[in-house]
Formats: C-alpha cells, structure tokens, sequence
C-alpha cells in the first residue's frame, strides 16, 4: 500500500510470531479431543507459519501490507491441506479396520440383534425430522452441549433451544410409533 | 425412551468409518466449518459430523485454524448490543461536552485500536461500518474472495461507506480495513465475514 512506511524486520517477525502462536493456542485446545497428534498439531503450526512468512515475503514491504484476508487464507488452505494429507492416510487406516473387522464379536448375540435393531429405527426416525431439528437433535445426541451448537451452527442459543425441545418432542412421538419408549401419556 | 438411553444409543452410531467414500470432501467440510458460510452446508456438514468421528476430528481442527484466523470482534454476539451502548454514551458525553461550550471530540477505548462494526445488507446495498482508528487521515476498504481475489476496494476519509451490490458478487467474502495514519505508518483491522445472497 502506497504511503505506509517499512517496519524493521524484527517487529514484523515478532507480529508473525504473535499470530502463529494464536494458531497454535487455538490448535492444542482442541487438537486432544479431535485426535490430532502432537506431530501433526506442530506440522500444521509450522504449515501456518511457513504461509504467513511467505505472503509476507511476496508482499515485499511490510507487516501492515500483509492483508488480513491472507491471515484468513493461510489458516483455511493449512487446513485443507491437513485434512487431505488425513484423507490419505485414513485410506490406509480403512484397511487395517477391514482386516480385523471380522473379528469383532458379541458375548449376548441376542442382545446385540435387539440392540441393533432399536439403534437403526431410532436412526431411521431421525432422518424424517426437519433438516434443522435433525441436525441439531443429533449433535446433541452425540454429546454437543447446546453452546457449543449454536456456535457451530452460527445462531442463537434460543433458536438451538427451541429446535432441540421441538425435535427431540417429533423423535419421542415418532419412536413411540414404532414400539419404541412407553405409550403417551404413561 | 430417555435421554440419556437415547444418547447412549445413538452414540453406538458413532465411529471411525471403515470407507470415507460417504464423508464429505475436504473442501465440502471446511466450507461447513466456516461461521460465513451458506447454512445448508453447515447442515449438512454437520449432520454427517454427528456420527463420524473421523470428520468430527477434521471439522474441529479445521474450524480452530480459521476462528484463530479471524479475530474475536468478527465472533462477539454482544457486539451490536456494544455499539448501541457506545453510540448512547457517545451522544451523552458529546451533548455534556457541548454544554460546556466545547466540540472536543470524544474518543473511548483504546484509540490505536481498529476495530470492525459490522457489515449490513440490504436489498441493494451494504453498508461497512468500522471504528475511527486515532489520527487515521484516510481508510482503505477491501472485500475479497474466498480465493483472495480482491472484488473492491476503495479509499474513504469518513468510517461507514455504502457500496452497491452490484460492486459486489454472491457468496462468501471476507472484507477488511486498512487505517493510514497522518505520519504515514498505518494499521491493518482484523478481517471481517460477509455472505452475499
């Protein structure tokens, strides 16, 4: 940009070094509960700051001439890129799933096939809800609190609230239907 | 059926997949983890991430790198809660200013700071709104693509321009603004989200 004058390089670097450790803050909260490992956390910190060091050498001049979008940009193609260096190496984990599937087995066969057949009505059910109330019925199901939710979801917490209490009344209705849970008004 | 039986029961749905044939594609995923994204896909995505935990693990990271990206002002429900607030406090401070025989202007907060207010669409405009950055002799607003491609920018001396939507195109942009300062040294806002319809 015209008119703005160079930093010293220690100061840009400095400011680099600031954004790549928000990544990497950002990264080790989650990076546990989503199973990314500690090489692949550092990979992915090091392809951020790899990025962001490379736009700030394109651009020539400065920190401040730097666009914020390319910040953006660097943290979404980092992304990107992990997920399909996941994607590769998920091939190769499928396999090793495949061969030892078959070695999966029950100590109550009866129990399982009851079991099974409860869990894929209940799934069945769920695909006939309202696209919104589904999806937000099933990620509290898988144990999303209703924050957490609304923030994934980008609405509010009492849209969350209100779909939840309206699926969750469809899902036990529709159950009941299929034999599933106690008759209404039991 | 309670809850927490339906819980458990449903959690026994979800797993690694042995395939990932049915995952949605990398560029799919990321597009539901982005906050400025169209709602189907976060639907969509998610409604697949509820029962994968392979996807799960890659939305969760995905959506950490790019909420790390995009700073904390682009997130704050409270914001126009906040600048409501401000705007009040402002017009207080102002009129108790001018009953003293003064037109000093009021400045709140940290002055260097540049910071965002918000983006409004309306039918055929939008309206960028950003905080006077102190001595800032002029601004420069970006809008860019998801691909950084920069569709507008243009140079203001004032804090809130109005550009047509025909300056603009569909879908999801990202839009920042550049503070250039009297001495010559300037400051970058952190990006802001934009979805056009």
């Amino acid at each position: 940009m015209s008119g703005l004058r160079p930093q010293p390089p220690d100061k840009v670097a400095a400011a680099l070094e600031h954004l790549v450790q928000r990544f990497a803050r950002m990264l080790a909260a989650v990076g546990y509960r989503s199973g990314l490992d500690d090489d692949e956390r550092d990979a992915l910190v090091q392809s951020v700051r790899i990025r962001l060091w490379q736009a700030a050498g394109d651009s020539g001049e400065t920190l401040l001439s730097l666009s914020t979008s390319y910040v953006y940009q660097a943290a979404r193609s980092a992304a990107l890129d992990l997920l399909r260096t996941r994607r590769r190496s998920g091939a190769w984990r499928a396999e090793q799933l495949e061969n030892v599937s078959h070695l999966t087995t029950s100590d109550d066969p009866a129990g399982q096939l009851d079991l099974d057949e409860s869990v894929e009505r209940i799934m069945a059910v769920l695909d006939t809800l309202a696209p919104d109330r589904r999806t937000v019925v099933k990620l509290h199901l898988a144990g999303y609190a209703r924050r957490e939710i609304a923030e994934r979801l980008n609405w509010s917490e009492a849209r969350i609230r209100n779909l939840l209490f309206r699926g969750m009344d469809d899902l036990r209705v529709a159950l009941r239907r299929h034999g599933l849970g106690p008759p209404e008004g039991a | 059926m309670t809850d927490e039986a339906l819980q458990k029961q449903f959690q026994t749905q979800v797993r690694r997949p042995a395939s990932r044939v049915a995952c949605p594609a990398p560029e799919r995923l990321l597009a539901g983890a982005e906050a400025g994204g169209a709602e189907a896909v976060r639907l969509e995505v998610l409604d697949h991430v509820a029962t994968c935990l392979d996807c799960r693990a890659e939305y969760e990271v995905a959506r950490s790198l790019m909420l790390a990206a995009v700073a904390p002002t682009a997130r704050r429900r409270w914001l126009p809660y906040a600048v409501a607030a401000s705007a009040v406090l402002a017009a207080g401070l102002l009129a108790t200013w001018q009953s003293r025989g003064t037109t000093a202007p009021v400045l709140r907060g940290d002055p260097g700071a540049m910071a965002l207010w918000g983006a409004e669409i309306s039918d055929s405009a939008i309206q960028f709104a950003w905080r006077p950055a102190a001595d800032s002799r002029r601004y420069t607003l970006e809008v860019i693509t998801d691909v950084g491609d920069v569709v507008f920018s243009t140079q203001t001396s004032d804090t809130v321009i109005v550009v047509p939507s025909t300056s603009l195109r569909s879908g999801a942009l990202t839009w920042s603004v550049l503070a250039e300062r009297e001495d010559g040294t300037g400051q970058r806002s952190v990006v802001g989200l934009l979805t056009l319809p």
